[in-house]
């Protein structure tokens, strides 16, 4: 047990090493757009916080493995004697945990934005306090703190599964993240996520129009998810969707380590 | 020629002395200057409602309204905004009729008060007395319901959870059988506790029946809307009292707005079979005679001034103070002046009847909006105004009301008491609450200040609200965690079927805690979850409540889920015990041991199963 432990720490330190280390790393960057959102939250308003968790889940991932990619070195590893199961364990250790510790201290800077009510200090616009005014005029029993927990774990549950997907993707394929644009014949996915999108866009024509009563007959559906979501001031709803997240997480795990392991390098 | 010469003078003096003559009573343009007890005059009243709901000027945030504003027998305002059938092009007018709502009750609580005065009713007796023998199935409590209790909605009854509306179409018994079959359970002591009760309001109509020898539906019109010359309301459930109001009503259409896109919901013609509860439909002029007659100090509908002025003396107060919540099934509502009234809404309107008894100025306002409208929540504050933060003093100490309060008015007992936990709320999302004294406490919200009272009973803190007491729920947190734990218990059972199916296809099928019992278990806690979503859909839907036999479907269904995951959790037990799998085997049985058992908790103590309602 010891052993795998080490083991998983030198694997992340090599990680940390190699994400930090050649020119034009992408950490500068994310970190800087991440702390800048986050000052946007304080000043500003706490929605602004809400980017934080999407940053993270969009750019996190490419940002760790940048350099690896860059020069090539993730097929180092089918030389050194590290088994495949502990390079997946130890990636998904540190993006996820990476990730949870983020947004859990973002969660806490937001709320204490919140409390303080800086931004009303600096700009001084009621107009601004979005979240006091859905409170007070929604009709609903949740306070400001509770639309703004419902807003923030929806959105960390959805950067922890963007965040996930990226490493599992990764691991399949790692030039998945490659900027240049390449030409090639389009495969079953592709035609899947094509379909997929058209029947998305399809179902928001008729939504927003009216088109078929889905309105009304999505009204109760609509009710029940409100009134989950109001339920302890939307705190039943944040742990659903964080264990959703981690859940998630733990399946993309096994997902990676069953494809990595069987995968040709 | 001279007679005609003649007649002529004659005609034309007695026009000359008719325009020479005062005009009695006040000119329209007097009446819209009217002072109002919100300081607004009825011209300044009128000019910001509709500036603020930007008639004429755009997209307009209602669809139709009917507005009255009267002082005595004058009155000062009656206009008709927007369109009660927007698909025929049918403008509101003084034709169109609108849903009473819960304003129905007060035709209950008028004919009890006229019963009383003739001495054929005891408002403290119990209505036992008065029903059938055997009335009551499903009562917990021996002390007497009086209909005082009806009238304060302090009965104890919870909320039922049989359907509360019918469409055409459906059979529509006697008030007396659709009364019995939709009795809810008797929850609190009889006094303790109110809990706005349609079902208490229905029986009391039932002890009206029953006292004068009279269907309900006749009594109304020959004691109320005859003598008022009410012509233009129907009272019935499928409105076959006034076929006038039943043609009329058909021709209505309700719509709501949903992120600002407005949603045409039909003709929304639901019936009330327990009818005094909300069952009253007519014009708007007719509800205002009916207010009219309620503020007249000559009190037209009682043989004594006297009985009028009873009804409106208090019957239940916050905390222990004289400031009046309830007044004969009335409800005070705290402006600038303090008003009494109802409000009502149905599946295809809401209403409001309001009235300051000391100037006699009261407000009617009618919608066709299920959801309400921006008139109908702006006119009572452009009326009556706003409660002034220091009309009970300014306030001592800040209170500490801190706690998870649930509402008395839902299901306590059923497959529906979950809900009741689910629309707790936290009292400490009240900023700037301060104690007046006697129990009473104030609330400074955005919109204006709030009252709120304090009762203590054995089993913990009550908090008075208009017709909706709340009651502090003591081991809240840990009923929340029972239900967090349910849902996650499902949710995980989702995840793990996923990693089997990865793993199975990855030819590493998980030996221990992969068993075929472990998985139906695993399907047994998501079909719970996913059931329960069902039923509220269900629930929340047009009829409010859930059938007997659809509520034997679910029960029956959580009965079957609570077995497999009792199974499923005794299977895993005997994979710990007998030691196949190693660690990760133990784990993930114990896990699953601990979800089943959260699984079979929340069904138990929730009455997921419990399809007999009470």
């Amino acid at each position: 047990m010891n052993t795998t432990v080490k083991r998983i720490k030198d694997l992340i330190r090599t990680d940390l090493i190699t994400m930090s280390g050649g020119k034009n790393s992408q950490k500068t960057m994310v970190l800087a757009c991440v702390i800048a959102f986050g000052a946007l939250g304080m000043v500003v308003s706490p929605l602004a916080g809400l980017y934080i968790p999407l940053l993270m889940g969009g750019f996190f991932v490419p940002m760790l493995f940048g350099n690896e990619m860059k020069y090539h070195s993730e097929k180092m590893f089918a030389l050194l004697p590290v088994r495949r199961k502990d390079i997946v364990r130890s990636r998904f250790i540190l993006s996820v945990g990476a990730y949870l510790i983020a947004a859990a201290l973002f969660y806490l800077l937001m709320l204490l934005s919140i409390k303080l009510k800086l931004f009303l200090r600096f700009i001084d616009d009621e107009k601004l306090d979005i979240l006091g005014m859905l409170a007070e005029r929604s009709g609903s029993t949740m306070s400001e703190v509770g639309f703004f927990n419902v807003l923030y774990f929806a959105v960390s549950f959805w950067g922890l599964t963007l965040t996930t997907s990226a490493l599992r993707k990764y691991f399949r394929n790692s030039s998945v993240f490659d900027t240049t644009i390449i030409i090639r014949k389009a495969g079953k996915q592709d035609y899947k996520m094509f379909i997929i999108a058209m029947l998305v866009i399809i179902g928001l024509v008729v939504f927003i129009t009216d088109l078929l009563p889905i309105r009304a007959a999505l009204a109760p559906v609509g009710a029940v998810i409100a009134m989950l979501f109001e339920a302890a001031n939307g705190l039943l709803m944040g742990a659903l969707l964080l264990v959703m997240g981690i859940m998630s997480a733990i399946y993309r795990y096994i997902c990676t380590m069953l494809e990595y392991e069987e995968r040709e390098l | 020629m001279k007679k005609l010469l003649k007649k002529t003078a004659a005609a034309l003096l007695s026009v000359l002395s008719l325009t020479a003559l005062p005009m009695r009573g006040v000119s329209a343009k007097n009446l819209k200057e009217t002072e109002l007890p919100s300081g607004l005059t009825v011209y300044e009243m009128q000019q910001t409602l509709e500036e603020d709901t930007a008639m004429g000027a755009g997209e307009a945030s209602y669809v139709s309204a009917a507005v009255s504003v009267f002082q005595g027998d004058d009155v000062l305002l009656e206009n008709y905004y927007g369109k009660i059938n927007i698909e025929d092009d049918i403008s509101a007018s003084a034709d169109s009729v609108y849903e009473w709502g819960s304003i129905t009750k007060t035709l209950v609580w008028v004919s009890a008060m006229q019963l009383w005065e003739q001495g054929k009713l005891d408002l403290e007796r119990d209505v036992r007395e008065y029903l059938p023998e055997d009335f009551f199935q499903h009562l917990s409590y021996d002390e007497p319901i009086t209909m005082l209790n009806l009238m304060n909605h302090n009965a104890g009854w919870q909320e039922t959870s049989r359907p509360v509306w019918k469409t055409e179409g459906d059979e529509i018994l006697s008030l007396e059988e659709e009364l019995k079959a939709i009795e809810p359970a008797q929850v609190n002591r009889p006094g303790e506790v109110a809990a706005y009760s349609n079902y208490g309001a229905a029986v009391a109509g039932l002890v009206v029946e029953c006292v004068s020898g009279e269907d309900f539906c006749q009594y109304v019109h020959k004691h109320i809307f005859k003598p008022l010359g009410m012509e233009h309301t129907a009272i019935s459930p499928d409105h076959s009292d006034n076929l006038w109001v039943q043609e009329q009503r058909r021709s209505n259409r309700s719509y709501k707005f949903t992120l600002g896109k407005l949603v045409k919901l039909g003709c929304r013609l639901n019936y009330v079979p327990a009818y005094p509860a909300g069952a009253a439909t007519g014009t708007l002029s007719d509800l205002v005679t009916f207010a009219q007659a309620l503020a007249d100090k000559d009190a037209p509908l009682f043989e004594d001034p006297a009985t009028q002025e009873l009804m409106f003396t208090s019957t239940d107060n916050y905390g222990q103070s004289d400031i009046t919540i309830c007044a004969h099934g009335f409800w005070f509502e705290e402006h600038a002046v303090r008003t009494v009234g109802h409000s009502g809404a149905t599946t295809a309107g809401q209403s409001n009847m309001l009235i300051d008894l000391d100037s006699g100025i009261g407000l009617v306002v009618m919608v066709n909006e299920p959801d309400g409208n921006q008139i109908l929540s702006e006119v009572p504050e452009l009326v009556f105004g706003k409660l002034p933060a220091d009309k009970y003093g300014s306030g001592g100490e800040s209170a500490d009301l801190s706690g998870y309060y649930i509402p008395a008015r839902s299901v306590h007992k059923g497959m529906l008491r979950i809900m009741s936990y689910l629309s707790a709320m936290n009292i400490n999302a009240l900023d700037d609450t301060k104690e007046i004294g006697d129990g009473v406490y104030q609330a400074v919200l955005y919109n204006g200040t709030l009252l709120l009272g304090e009762k203590d009973r054995s089993d913990g803190k009550i908090l008075q609200l208009p017709s909706a007491d709340m009651i502090c729920s003591g081991g809240y947190l840990a009923v929340l965690s029972l239900i967090a734990g349910y849902f996650l218990a499902a949710v995980g059972a989702f995840y793990l079927l996923l990693i089997h199916r990865r793993l199975k296809k990855h030819g590493r099928p998980l030996t221990v805690g992969g068993a075929a019992v472990l998985t139906a278990g695993r399907w047994a806690r998501i079909a719970s979850v996913a059931a329960l979503l069902v039923m509220f859909g269900v629930t929340l839907d047009s009829r409010g409540g859930i059938s007997f036999e659809i509520g034997v479907f679910f029960g029956v269904f959580q009965m079957l889920c609570a077995a497999v995951c009792a199974v499923s959790a005794i299977a895993a037990s005997w994979d710990i015990v007998s030691a196949s799998g190693g660690k990760l085997g133990k784990t993930v049985c114990s896990l699953h041991i601990l979800a089943s058992v959260l699984t079979i908790a929340a069904i138990i103590f929730f009455q997921l199963y419990r399809f007999w309602g009470i």
